[in-house]
């Protein structure tokens, strides 16, 4: 498997995150709006069809979209809304591209938008809310 | 297309709750993820297909959760997409179907030991394209809801 560029990171070391495979995060400062993830896409993701399963697409865009409104607010939010459709499928191998963008942010929730590609074609689209809470940002 | 796939073993061995046996899977991942259970409850309703009201669920572990503990969005997605999906395949002759479209809310939190239940709704099926739904509830109380929207692929 190739190595991942030195400046992504794993999104979680524990839990649901951790247990499918990890996702990795591009580093950017808090306050930005946008987030950059990379997947690579194994045998248990499957569905028995020999193509990524629909919950396990929806399952990388929730959490790249989830961290990326974490990365823009400074602490994690929930995801309260999701919406995703599913353009074109993908086989075992493929090094997943995800690109999530916030695109309004209130006092108490989110509006964002994700993209998962590979090799730059868009295989599924999201648009999701999340609940925000700055207050438990740290300072 | 259903003739050669095998089903798989779930990654970690559940006892099913009353009622409700294993349900035989076919997709890696949602092995990986399961177990799942099902049962048909015929009091309840002739369900999709006239052979009793479909209920499917699955317990809320460690490996479903996020660093809160609480129930990833991801799961309970993967969930709806693998349970509304058993209208697709049942109504499509087990032929193979995609997922097109998925909307889903999350009402309130699932935690570690919760049974998230569903009875998986057909709303309708027109030419090659079926409609499912379900509410996904703990206790009776509703945790989650997804409707979706199916490619019935012809047989290969």
């Amino acid at each position: 498997m190739r190595e991942m560029p030195p400046d992504y990171a794993p999104v979680a070391n524990e839990g649901y995150n951790a247990y499918l495979g990890s996702i990795y995060k591009k580093d950017a400062p808090v306050g930005t709006p946008t987030g950059h993830f990379l997947f690579d896409l194994k045998p248990h993701h499957l569905n028995g069809g020999g193509t990524a399963h629909g919950g396990l697409i929806m399952s990388l865009l929730d959490t790249s979209c989830g961290a990326t409104v974490a990365q823009l607010v400074g602490a994690s939010g929930s995801t309260v809304s999701f919406n995703c459709d599913f353009l074109d499928g993908v086989q075992v191998g493929a090094r997943l591209e995800i690109a999530a963008r916030v695109t309004q942010k209130t006092k108490t929730v989110a509006f964002v938008e994700g993209q998962l590609m590979k090799d730059g074609n868009v295989l599924a689209t999201a648009r999701g809310i999340w609940r925000i809470f700055p207050e438990r940002a740290s300072a | 297309m259903s003739s050669h796939l095998k089903p798989l073993p779930p990654a970690r061995e559940v006892a099913a709750p009353p009622g409700y046996e294993i349900m035989t899977l076919f997709d890696p991942f949602e092995a990986f993820v399961g177990p799942f259970f099902d049962k048909r409850v015929p009091q309840d309703g002739p369900g999709f297909d006239g052979k009793g009201e479909l209920w499917a669920s699955f317990f809320i572990d460690e490996r479903h959760v996020n660093t809160q503990g609480i129930c990833h969005g991801g799961m309970l997605m993967s969930f709806a997409d693998a349970t509304l999906g058993i209208i697709a395949w049942r109504i499509n002759n087990q032929n193979p179907s995609v997922t097109l479209s998925m909307q889903t809310n999350f009402l309130k939190a699932g935690r570690i030991g919760d049974l998230v239940e569903v009875r998986p709704r057909l709303e309708r099926k027109a030419s090659g394209i079926l409609f499912a739904s379900g509410s996904f509830e703990v206790n009776g109380e509703p945790l989650f809801t997804a409707t979706s929207l199916w490619k019935l692929k012809k047989p290969s």
